[in-house]
C-alpha cells in the first residue's frame, strides 16, 4: 500500500445528503430509458415519469428537512443545509410547472426530440441543485456548466424554428464567455486563499488569521478575483451592463424552458453568488458592496427603464425578470443576515409569479410565436377570462400590490434594506417599482378596458375569439396549496394521455400551416397540465401574499447560515 | 537555470503568438490550427511546472481528441463560411474598442500577477500538500490518489456533463429524426 | 521562473481570447477564444498549484478539460444545427429576435 495522505472514501450518509440530487439524476435517466419503449404517440408519458421523479425528489427534500443533519458531504464538496434545501425546493417547484407545460407546448410545435427534452430538462434542475448546494468552488462550476450545456441545448431543441436556434446560439457564445470569466476568478480566488472550499476561504479571512490583510489592505490577485467572480455571476443573473443575451434567449427559448429557465437559473445564480460573496468572502465585503450597490441601482433603473417601451409582453416579462435581479442585489449590496433571508424570500415569490407569467404567455402565443403583444392582449378579458384574471393575478403579484406575493418579497428585501442603513437602495427600489406598476398595468388595462384590435397577424385575433368557444379554464380555485401539489401529477397524467402528441409530420409543416390557414395559427385551448400549473402558481402567488408564514420562516432558518 | 528561462521566454513566445494567430487569422482552419498549436505549448508549461499528467491528458484528450473534431467542424463550415463570413470584418471601431478593451484587460490582471504576492501560509501541507504526495507515490499516482480520493464527487458530476454533451449531439445532430 | 511570470503569460492569453469574443464574429472563432480563455485559466491553475504546493489545481484543470470537451460537443451542435437552418452563421446576421 501506498503511503497517501488520501483516504477519504464516500460513506452512505454521504449519499443521503445528496439525495433529492440523486432522485432527480435517477429520473432523467429513467426518462432517457423510457423514451425507447414508448412509441411515437405517446411521449406524454415521459412528462409524467418526470413529473414523479420531481415529486419524489421534493419527498427527499422534506425528508432532509427534518432529518438531515446540514452538513457537507463528499469531501466538503456539497451541503445538505437548509440553503441548499430552501434552492432545491424553489427550483425542482420551477421544473416542476416547466413540465406541466410541456406536453401542451411540445403537441403544437417543433419539437421533435422529445426523450431528449424532458432528460434535459430534469439535468438542468439537476445541475441547478447541484450549483446551489455546492460548497466548493469545483462543484459550483461543474454544476454550472451542467445547468448551462443542458439549457443550451433546451434553448436550440425547436430545428425548424429559426429563432429557438439563434437564442441557442446566442446563449451558448455569451455564457460561456461569462463560464470563462467566472473560472478564472475562481482561479484568482483558489491563488489567494491556497484553497477551493469555500468554508476554508471564509477561515482563510477570519479575524486575526492573516494580519497582513488588515495592515496592506487586500492583494491585487484577491481583487481581481472578486471583480472577475462579480462580472461572471453578474452575466449569470442578467444585471446590467451584461444582460444583453436575457430578452432574446428568453423570448427565442421554448416557453416551456423559458417559465424554468427564467426562475431556475436566477435561484441557482443567486444562492451561489451568497455563498461566494456573502458567506466565504463575507469579511472582505468593503471592497464588494459597493460595487453590488452600483450594480443593483443600475439594474432596476434600466430594467425597469426597458421594460417600459416594451410593446410584446414576452419581451416585457425578460425584461422584468431583469428588473427583479436589481431588487435581489440589493439584497446582496446590504449584506446582512436579514436582507439574505429576504433574498430568499423575494427568490421564492419571483419564482412562483414568474413561472405563472410565462405560462400565461405560453397560453396565448400562437404556434408561429406570435401572439402576445400587448394588441393581442387586448379585450382578452373577454375571449378569455379565466386566462385573463389569472394574468391580472399574477401581474398584480409582480407589480408589488399588497396583499400578493410580489408585495411580500419586496417588502423583506425593502425592508431589511433600510434596517441595514441601505436607505438609498430602498428609495430607488420603491421609486423603479412604481414604474414598473405602469407597465403591468398597462397589460392588465390592455385585457380588460381594451377593444381587441385587429392588428397583428391578420386573422388571428378573430381565429382566437372562435376557438376559444369551448375552452375549459380552471378558474383559480382557493384550495390548500400543498394538496394542490400531490394533486398535480394525477391530473397533469390524465391530460398528457387524454391529448396523444401529434404527428411530427404536422410539427413540421406548422411554419407553412401558420403563414396559410390563420385558423389554425390561433392559440389552440389550454391542455390539462397547462391548466394544472396555471392553477398552482396563481394558487401559491395568492397564498404567498396571505400567509407568507412558513416560507418567511424556513428562509430565515436558510439565511441562519450568514450568522454562524 | 538557464535552461528553464530560455524555454519559457520561448514557449510564451509561442503561446501568445499562436494566441494572436487564433483571433486575427481571417480563415478558420489557421484559427484551430494555431489554437491546437497554443495548446500544444501550455502542455509543455504544465510539464515545466511538473504536472505530468495534466499535460498528458492536455495533449492526448484535449489538443488531441477534442481539437481533431472542432477542427473537421470546422473544415465541414469552411467551404462556404470562409470568405463571406470571416472575409467581413467588424466595424473599424469595434476592432479598435475590442483590442483597446483587451490590452486594458491584459495590463490590469498582469499588475495583479505582478504585485500580488501568496501568503506565506497558504502553501498547503499535510492531505493536500502536492510535494509529499508526488514523493510518496509519483506524479500520475499522485493526481489518481487525489482525483479518486478525496475529488471523486465532482469527478463523478463531469459524468453528467458528458451525458447531457451526448444528448445535444443527439438532439441538435441527428436531422434525419425530424423526418420520421 | 517566478510565479508571477506564468501568471502574466496565463493573463496575457486570457485576454487575447477576450478580445477575440469581442471583435471576430464568426462564432466558430468566437468559440475558438472561449477555449483559448479556459486554457489560459488552466495555466493559472497549473502555476498556482506548482507554487501552492496543492493538488486542487491539478483537479480543478481536470475538471475544465471535461467540461470544455462537453462544452466543444454541445457547442459544435448548436452550430452545425444552425449552419443546416441558415447556411450562414454569422452572428450579426443573427438579429431576428430584434425588436
Amino acid at each position: 500500500m501506498l503511503n497517501t495522505p488520501f483516504t477519504y472514501m464516500p460513506t452512505g450518509a454521504d449519499w443521503l445528503r445528496i439525495l433529492p440530487e440523486l432522485i432527480v439524476f435517477g429520473a432523467a435517466l429513467l426518462v432517457l430509458l423510457a423514451d425507447l419503449f414508448i412509441p411515437n404517440g405517446r411521449k406524454g408519458w415521459l412528462a409524467m415519469v418526470c413529473l414523479l421523479g420531481v415529486i419524489a425528489a421534493l419527498i427527499g427534500v422534506g425528508y432532509l428537512l427534518s432529518n438531515g443533519d446540514s452538513q457537507t458531504a463528499f469531501y466538503g464538496m456539497i451541503s445538505d443545509d437548509t440553503l441548499a434545501l430552501f434552492s432545491d425546493l424553489l427550483i425542482l417547484f420551477a421544473v416542476g410547472i416547466g413540465l406541466l407545460y410541456s406536453p401542451g407546448y411540445i403537441e403544437r410545435h417543433a419539437v421533435t426530440r422529445i426523450g431528449e427534452y424532458y432528460g434535459l430538462m430534469l439535468l438542468a434542475a439537476l445541475g441547478m441543485m447541484l450549483m446551489a448546494s455546492a460548497t466548493n468552488l469545483m462543484l459550483i462550476f461543474v454544476g454550472l456548466e451542467a445547468l448551462s450545456l443542458s439549457l443550451y441545448i433546451l434553448c436550440a431543441i425547436e430545428l425548424t424554428r429559426f429563432r429557438s436556434q439563434e437564442a441557442g446560439m446566442k446563449y451558448f457564445i455569451l455564457s460561456s464567455f461569462a463560464s470563462a470569466i467566472l473560472l478564472y476568478g475562481m482561479a484568482m480566488l483558489y491563488g489567494s486563499t491556497g484553497t477551493t472550499s469555500l468554508s476554508g476561504v471564509q477561515a482563510f479571512f477570519a479575524p486575526g488569521r492573516h494580519p497582513f490583510l488588515a495592515t496592506s489592505g487586500y492583494g491585487p490577485l484577491l481583487l481581481a478575483a472578486m471583480g472577475l467572480l462579480g462580472v461572471g455571476f453578474c452575466f449569470k443573473v442578467s444585471a446590467i451592463p451584461f444582460q444583453a443575451w436575457t430578452p432574446d434567449v428568453y423570448v427565442g427559448a421554448p416557453t416551456s424552458v423559458t417559465a424554468f429557465m427564467s426562475v431556475g437559473t436566477k435561484v441557482a445564480a443567486f444562492v451561489a453568488l451568497s455563498r461566494v460573496f456573502l458567506l466565504a468572502l463575507g469579511a472582505q465585503s468593503d471592497k464588494w458592496e459597493p460595487v453590488f450597490w452600483i450594480v443593483a441601482i443600475l439594474t432596476m433603473l434600466g430594467g425597469n427603464l426597458m421594460a417600459v417601451v416594451q410593446r410584446d409582453v414576452k419581451r416585457l416579462l425578460a425584461y422584468s425578470s431583469i428588473a427583479n435581479a436589481g431588487y435581489m442585489l440589493v439584497a446582496i449590496a446590504t449584506n446582512t443576515q436579514h436582507a439574505f433571508s429576504g433574498l430568499l424570500i423575494f427568490l421564492a415569490t419571483y419564482t412562483v409569479m414568474n413561472v405563472g407569467a410565462f405560462g400565461i404567455v405560453l397560453a396565448l402565443e400562437r404556434n408561429d410565436g406570435q401572439g402576445t403583444t400587448l394588441d393581442d392582449f387586448a379585450g382578452l378579458a373577454k375571449r378569455r377570462p379565466g386566462v385573463a384574471a389569472a394574468m391580472a393575478i399574477i401581474l398584480f403579484a409582480l407589480a408589488g400590490v399588497p396583499p400578493s406575493a410580489g408585495f411580500v418579497g419586496k417588502y423583506y428585501v425593502f425592508q431589511a434594506a433600510i434596517v441595514g442603513n441601505h436607505i438609498d437602495l430602498a428609495v430607488i427600489g420603491i421609486l423603479t417599482s412604481v414604474l414598473g406598476m405602469y407597465y403591468y398595468l398597462r397589460v392588465i388595462w390592455a385585457m380588460y378596458f381594451t377593444e381587441p384590435r385587429n392588428v397583428s397577424g391578420g386573422a388571428g385575433a378573430i381565429a382566437a375569439t372562435t376557438g376559444m368557444a369551448g375552452e375549459d379554464e380552471g378558474e383559480p380555485e382557493p384550495a390548500d396549496a400543498a394538496s394542490g401539489a400531490s394533486v398535480a401529477p394525477v391530473r397533469a397524467g390524465t391530460a398528457t394521455l387524454a391529448r396523444p402528441v401529434t404527428s411530427r409530420r404536422s410539427a413540421n409543416s406548422r411554419t407553412v400551416v401558420a403563414t396559410q390557414a390563420p385558423a389554425e395559427s390561433a392559440a389552440p385551448p389550454l391542455t390539462l397540465g397547462t391548466t394544472v400549473a396555471l392553477t398552482l402558481a396563481v394558487v401559491l402567488t395568492v397564498a404567498l401574499g396571505l400567509i407568507p408564514g412558513p416560507i418567511v420562516m424556513l428562509a430565515e432558518q436558510a439565511a441562519r447560515l450568514l450568522g454562524q | 537555470m538557464l535552461f528553464q528561462q530560455i524555454a519559457f521566454y520561448v514557449l510564451a513566445a509561442v503561446a501568445i503568438g499562436s494566441a494572436l494567430g487564433v483571433i486575427f487569422f481571417r480563415n478558420a482552419v489557421y484559427c484551430m490550427l494555431s489554437l491546437i498549436l497554443n495548446l500544444l505549448s501550455l502542455a509543455f508549461f504544465f510539464l515545466t511546472l511538473e504536472a505530468l499528467f495534466v499535460a498528458t491528458i492536455q495533449v492526448l484528450i484535449y489538443a488531441g481528441a477534442v481539437m481533431v473534431l472542432f477542427l473537421f467542424v470546422v473544415t465541414m463550415l469552411a467551404p462556404s463560411s470562409n470568405d463571406d463570413v470571416t472575409g467581413r470584418d467588424r466595424l473599424r471601431w469595434q476592432w479598435g474598442a475590442g483590442i483597446g478593451m483587451g490590452v486594458i484587460l491584459a495590463v490590469a490582471l498582469c499588475y495583479a500577477a505582478f504585485t500580488g504576492r501568496l501568503a506565506a501560509d497558504v502553501k498547503a501541507s499535510g492531505a493536500a500538500s502536492l510535494a509529499k504526495q508526488v514523493a510518496s507515490a509519483g506524479n500520475t499516482q499522485a493526481f489518481g490518489l487525489a482525483l479518486f480520493h478525496g475529488y471523486s464527487f465532482p469527478f463523478e458530476v463531469t459524468g453528467v456533463l458528458l451525458v447531457i454533451a451526448v444528448l445535444g449531439a443527439v438532439a441538435l445532430g441527428r436531422r434525419s429524426g425530424a423526418k420520421e | 521562473m517566478p510565479l508571477s511570470a506564468y501568471l502574466a503569460v496565463s493573463a496575457i492569453l486570457f485576454a487575447i481570447g477576450a478580445t477575440g469574443v469581442v471583435i471576430r464574429r464568426n462564432p466558430l472563432v468566437m468559440f475558438m477564444s472561449i477555449e483559448l480563455m479556459l486554457n489560459a485559466v488552466n495555466l493559472s491553475f497549473i502555476a498556482f498549484a506548482h507554487f501552492l504546493n496543492s493538488v486542487e489545481g491539478w483537479m480543478f484543470v481536470f475538471l475544465v478539460l471535461t467540461v470544455a470537451a462537453a462544452e466543444v460537443v454541445v457547442g459544435l451542435a448548436i452550430i452545425v444545427s444552425i449552419f443546416r437552418t441558415r447556411h450562414n452563421v454569422d452572428v450579426d446576421e443573427l438579429n431576428s429576435l430584434k425588436g
